[in-house]
């Protein structure tokens, strides 16, 4: 692309070839300036408009002031134009006619350009709008004609224009749009609706033209605005903007001949999905190409019983609660029966149940445009998908899915609290959705860049966690709204790195449980934070200690509240990587470890006592693993444990091995109450 | 001229012989203000084999150790104590730093354990510190009281460890050890080896046969 405030810097060579051949046509070094634009000539020779000069047509050098950003190429047959300007000021045409290669430079004056005054280009003509004024040029042409858009019939307000194609341009009010069109080098107003319509010119006479929000496609010739067609898309949902319109040829079913040729229309949305779309019923076709681009995606349970309701939380007298059980197990009884007995009987509302081993789960994933979809996790069927618009993935890339409350607590739904950066990246937005239909319960723009989120294990009354939301201000927001009297009690303590800044710091929750204050905090000297680490929250450790071959035992160091940090300066022969590892509640340092020649990327991983990371050895250029144990040399007395009381110090043993293959993630397995032997997982970046 | 010159030599080296560097200990006792509890004088940043190049001196500035504040605090389990040291180990003559590394422990455990702790300051080879210990004795807040009545620190200094590398030159020499019985053993099959008896043996039993 083409940027315009600097002109596009291209060095090397130019070459062109015969298609049909192959042969080389021409082979030529480019000048090593800055150039404002360029294109190909028919004869295969490049134009190129640099500040100083133009190369490749016939001509003398001109220059370009330095003041001039570049607006646009238009292009009409055989002539093609570029456009340079300064705001408020003086602009430059440069036209070059292929016919017989000449380059000729206009300036134009251009007093109502002011630089918030933004140019739009078609094909073949260019349009500003300024107030009510709409500013339009087309190729050929050597200055802008202008026109006052009430007296062409539109009399409303008009916020802005868009080009559509050849000479057509929409412009768009509060629900209401006018196609524009330039005919005779005049601009006139051929249609008027009062819809939101984004629309693209099909065929030489035609426009496409889509209304939103209730997508209806209707054709419209431009030639006399008469509407030929409309149709509804169906498809239910806010699909965000168009990206692009595409024709499909008169061949594809959805294209009909009749007295007017109908085009099908191929749509790509803003939300990542694709439609093919015609008059004819049942021709089209929809594809959601957003999950693709998943970001972030949680699996959840769900309900047990979707027949009979127990409502188990309620007391209400002893016969009905009695009736219910029957009745439920009755239900239960027939479909068992129907299942392995009935003759291909297949129950559709097991779908949404769960069944014997908690295999059936939906899984909800959140793409990188902001589309929400829940999936079936045995049949992969997509069960709802949802466009949020204005949201966009956190800093980190993610979004951070919780669940609020689970599918067990009928008739109360079931909740999931999506967080997500708005779009323009100042605010957090909070969603919270009922999982099953995708119908939002809670919604709220937070003011302020998100630092931190937790859920909780305090219930309210409707046995929904509370979800805490600790902004950068240092002030907490919590789900359900203005629940901090539950939570003020809570034994809150979270670290965060930060690696613009280089430094690790510690936070706790205030008695009143509205804001977090820091606790402790450190910085580190070194170039970059490779990788972090924490345990998992229901980490346990079966043993508590290791029997060594002569029966003394090697007491273990277990610490629920470690995080690693793993960090690189400097690079190759030079380089070091740092491991640091930190009580995170008090802020202590356990351990320290540097690999002089290593470098990044590291992954890092603690479970249990002990760490295991993956690095690469810069000096002798291979992979390694290093494992790390932490055992304290006596065993305390006391069996409980405090981070904030602390009396032990752990020496560490380590080990490490030679890695053949670089990694993309490293795990550890978990049991429910860890007596399974924990296995690491690594998956290496070839696949296995 | 030149004993002077030799003189001046001599004193430069005895009285200029090592710049020391100071690290300020500060501390905090629940919400207060910081204040400085002791200094520390390190005679060198780098990690020498002279243990006295890397023992630190500790100095405690007892009028600011505030114990009475913190024995009466110390009875609230959820008072907390701060301590932090500059990010830098500074030398004679440099200014303030505006970071610090600091932890953070409870009141409670200090008081308990006789407010004898030891204090283990981590630190690079650029004299940059990464992190703070802070251990005392105590393993439960059960509200005892002390009659101690200043602090007893014991205050080290610690660096990095250097990381393990693959031992990989034992797993070499066992290979090699493997290589060489297999080149002593003789791998060829039982004909090829006893051919030479073989062949006589058995044309001797044909001819004999064959007399026959």
């Amino acid at each position: 692309g083409i940027n315009a405030e600097y002109g596009y810097h291209i060095s090397g060579h130019y070459r062109h070839w015969n298609i049909a051949t192959g042969l080389l046509t021409l082979d030529a070094p480019l000048h090593p300036e800055p150039l404002l634009y360029y294109h190909a000539l028919p004869h295969g020779s490049l134009l190129r408009v640099t500040r100083n000069a133009v190369y490749g047509g016939k001509t003398d050098t001109i220059e370009i002031p330095e003041t001039m950003s570049y607006v646009g190429y238009l292009r009409s047959g055989q002539e093609s134009e570029g456009f340079v300007y300064v705001p408020g000021q003086e602009g430059l045409i440069v036209k070059h006619s292929a016919r017989d290669d000449s380059v000729a430079v206009t300036k134009i004056e251009l007093p109502w350009a002011t630089s918030d005054v933004k140019f739009v280009s078609s094909d073949d003509s260019m349009a500003a709008l300024k107030g009510d004024i709409l500013y339009y040029k087309v190729v050929g042409a050597d200055s802008f004609r202008n026109v006052i858009l009430s007296e062409i019939g539109v009399t409303w307000k008009v916020n802005a224009i868009r080009a559509a194609g050849k000479s057509v341009y929409i412009a768009s009010g509060d629900k209401m749009s006018a196609v524009l069109l330039i005919r005779d080098g005049f601009m006139k107003a051929i249609k008027a609706l009062d819809k939101d319509i984004v629309g693209q010119v099909v065929g030489a006479d035609n426009i496409v033209l889509i209304s939103r929000p209730e997508n209806t496609v209707s054709l419209v010739q431009l030639s006399n605005g008469f509407e030929h067609h409309s149709y509804t898309l169906d498809g239910e949902g806010d699909r965000g903007g168009i990206v692009s319109i595409n024709t499909l040829p008169s061949s594809h079913p959805c294209s009909t001949v009749t007295t007017v040729k109908i085009p099908g229309l191929l749509i790509s949305w803003e939300d990542e999905s694709v439609t093919v779309v015609g008059a004819t019923e049942k021709c089209g076709w929809e594809r959601e190409e957003s999950l693709a681009n998943v970001r972030s995606a949680t699996m959840l349970d769900l309900p047990a019983s979707s027949v009979i309701p127990l409502n188990l939380n309620k007391p209400s007298n002893p016969i009905k609660m009695w009736t219910d059980r029957i009745l439920c197990q009755l239900n239960d009884l027939q479909k068992f029966i129907n299942q392995h007995f009935g003759a291909g009987y297949r129950d559709t509302s097991m779908e949404m149940e769960r069944d014997s081993f908690n295999l059936n789960k939906l899984i909800l994933v959140a793409t990188k445009v902001g589309k929400v979809a829940v999936l079936h996790s045995i049949s992969g069927r997509v069960l709802w998908s949802r466009y949020m618009d204005g949201i966009a993935t956190l800093e980190n890339g993610k979004y951070e899915i919780r669940l609020v409350r689970s599918a067990s607590h009928y008739p109360l739904p079931p909740l999931v609290a999506i967080v997500a950066a708005s779009k323009d990246n100042e605010n957090t937005v909070l969603n919270v959705i009922n999982p099953l239909d995708g119908s939002t319960q809670y919604n709220r723009v937070i003011k302020s860049k998100v630092a931190q989120v937790q859920l909780t294990t305090v219930e309210d009354s409707e046995a929904a966690r509370i979800l805490l939301l600790v902004t950068r201000d240092n002030k907490v927001h919590t789900y359900p709204p203005n629940s901090h009297s539950l939570i003020k009690d809570l034994p809150l303590y979270f670290a965060l790195v930060y690696p613009d800044t280089m430094q690790l710091k510690g936070f706790s929750l205030t008695v009143t449980g509205e804001s977090v204050m820091e606790t402790w905090s450190t910085k580190f000297r070194g170039d970059k934070i490779l990788s972090v680490a924490t345990k998992a929250t229901n980490d346990a450790v079966y043993s508590q200690g290791r029997v060594l071959g002569d029966r003394s035992v090697l007491h273990k160091y277990i610490n629920p509240n470690l995080i690693a940090v793993a960090m690189e300066t400097g690079t190759g022969d030079k380089g070091h990587v740092d491991i640091l590892l930190y009580d995170m509640v008090s802020g202590i340092q356990i351990h320290t470890v540097r690999h002089k020649q290593y470098s990044g990327p590291v992954h890092l991983l603690l479970a249990e006592n002990w760490m295991v990371y993956h690095l690469w050895s810069a000096k002798l250029r291979r992979y390694e693993i290093v494992v790390a144990e932490f055992y304290i040399s006596h065993s305390s007395n006391s069996t409980s444990f405090s981070s904030l009381l602390p009396n032990l110090s752990p020496y560490a043993i380590q080990q490490s091995y030679i890695s053949t293959t670089p990694l993309s993630a490293l795990a550890v397995t978990s049991t429910l109450k860890s007596i399974t032997n924990r296995a690491v997982l690594f998956a290496e970046s070839g696949g296995r | 001229m030149i004993p002077v010159f030799l003189v001046v030599l001599l004193l430069e080296l005895v009285t200029g012989q090592h710049a020391e560097y100071l690290i300020n200990v500060e501390h905090k006792i629940g919400s207060g203000d910081w204040k400085q509890r002791a200094t520390i004088i390190l005679p060198s940043i780098k990690q020498s084999s002279l243990p006295s190049h890397n023992t630190p001196q500790y100095i405690p500035i007892p009028a600011n150790e505030d114990i009475e504040t913190l024995k009466r605090l110390g009875n609230n389990n959820s008072t907390l104590y701060h301590v932090r040291v500059p990010f830098k180990a500074l030398e004679e003559g440099e200014g303030e730093v505006s970071n610090y590394v600091s932890v953070v422990v409870r009141a409670c455990s200090i008081v308990e354990s006789h407010l004898s702790h030891s204090l283990t300051l981590y630190m690079d080879s650029t004299g940059h510190m990464t992190g703070l210990s802070l251990l005392g004795s105590a393993e439960d807040c059960t509200g005892r009281t002390t009659d101690a009545t200043s602090f007893t620190t014991q205050c080290h200094i610690a660096y990095p460890s250097v990381g393990s590398s693959p031992d990989v030159h034992s797993f070499i020499q066992v290979k090699e050890k493997e290589e060489k019985k297999k080149e002593n053993t003789d791998s060829r099959s039982f004909l090829a080896k006893y051919w030479m008896y073989i062949v006589p043996v058995a044309l001797i039993v044909m001819m004999s046969a064959g007399g026959q």
